[in-house]
């Protein structure tokens, strides 16, 4: 059982830069996190990356930890935001791997620019693929959660990003 | 190896790269006082050894973290008056030129170390009570806000760098003391 009052104190002796207190609360939050994960994805694999990624996270923060907060809440937020990353990464993945065979029946050339502007958009930093997908699949969700004309902002710079980057590598067409 | 073994080295080693970098960001803000003070006031042997002083303090207590970090900080910014107000008051009183009173200070270097040092540690002394760790911010502050200071002010001689300790001590008690009474009204 999780004794929540001894996490938060290993919490708060850990961003007060106790290194003693490093190890047990990594201890106590790993099950936790890796359960929560596993109920989030789904796949125990999964889960344990997410949650591997979700503590290397937090304790590279647990400097700015607000000793007011709940330092439970604030890993589990942590979680909760790397399963969503690696949900939205599984999902590009397969429509990645669809593509292609959609595009069996197209010409040649086509389905080589259609792979090439894959990979040119995997090169491109998480958040700006997060942009230009949502953008092309009309995912409400990221749109939902910012201002609209931060939304247009981003996107035009994450495009910007993406044309520079297919400059780079394969000039003008 | 188990999962969680290599789980907790990762965020060990993400842990301990925070506390590096911080280490290195004061070893950073000690040097680009150290330049500034190499532009500001004359550079003696003592600059040298205040501003190694300075660096070691700002880098171990950046790597140690928490409220000997946040003091660190603090004490920066509260040093810095007292690292410019040499300058100040004798581009007022001496035609813009440091004296040369490294045997024998004046009385401005005395009470113009003196006074922002004291004003300065009465900052710390309010600061640190606010803190959840107000001891070891405190001691993080005045250990950095006394090399700060010593910086500018040792460059005017023993006076100065006197000014500046015995003023940080009495205004931290000062400012302490005022803060505790405060809350406790």
């Amino acid at each position: 059982m999780l004794d929540r009052a001894e996490l938060q104190g290993w919490m708060t002796a850990a961003a007060d830069g106790d290194r003693a207190a490093v190890e047990p609360l990594f201890s106590a939050l790993w099950p936790v996190a890796v359960r929560y994960a596993t109920r989030l994805v789904g796949d125990a694999a999964l889960a344990e990356d997410c949650a591997q990624d979700a503590l290397v996270a937090l304790f590279g923060q647990l400097a700015r930890f607000d000793r007011e907060r709940d330092g439970l809440s604030w890993a589990l937020a942590i979680v909760t935001w790397h399963c969503r990353s690696a949900r939205r990464r599984v999902q590009r993945r397969a429509e990645i791997s669809e593509l292609p065979a959609l595009a069996a029946e197209e010409p040649h050339e086509l389905r080589d620019l259609v792979r090439a502007a894959l990979a040119e958009l995997d090169q491109l930093a998480p958040h700006d693929r997060d942009v230009i997908a949502a953008a092309i699949t009309g995912d409400d969700e990221l749109r939902a959660a910012v201002a609209p004309a931060t939304f247009r902002k981003r996107l035009e710079r994450a495009l910007a990003r993406l044309r520079t980057s297919w400059r780079s590598r394969h000039g003008t067409l | 190896m188990a999962r969680s073994d290599v789980a907790l080295a990762r965020a060990r080693g993400a842990y301990e790269r925070t506390h590096v970098l911080a280490g290195a960001r004061g070893l950073a803000i000690a040097a680009g006082l150290t330049a500034l003070a190499i532009g500001l006031h004359r550079t003696t042997s003592t600059t040298w050894l205040v501003a190694s002083l300075l660096g070691a303090t700002l880098a171990t207590l950046g790597w140690r973290g928490g409220a000997w970090r946040r003091g660190a900080l603090a004490g920066v910014l509260a040093g810095l008056p007292v690292f410019v107000a040499p300058v100040v008051v004798f581009a007022l009183g001496h035609g813009g030129h440091c004296p040369s009173c490294e045997l024998g200070p004046t009385l401005s270097c005395l009470v113009t170390c003196f006074g922002t040092s004291s004003l300065a540690g009465i900052a710390v002394g309010r600061f640190a009570l606010a803190d959840a760790s107000p001891m070891r911010f405190a001691g993080g502050a005045l250990a950095a806000a006394a090399f700060t200071g010593l910086l500018g002010c040792a460059t005017t001689g023993l006076g100065g760098a006197t000014g500046i300790v015995v003023g940080l001590v009495a205004g931290g008690v000062t400012g302490w003391a005022l803060g505790r009474r405060t809350a406790h009204a």
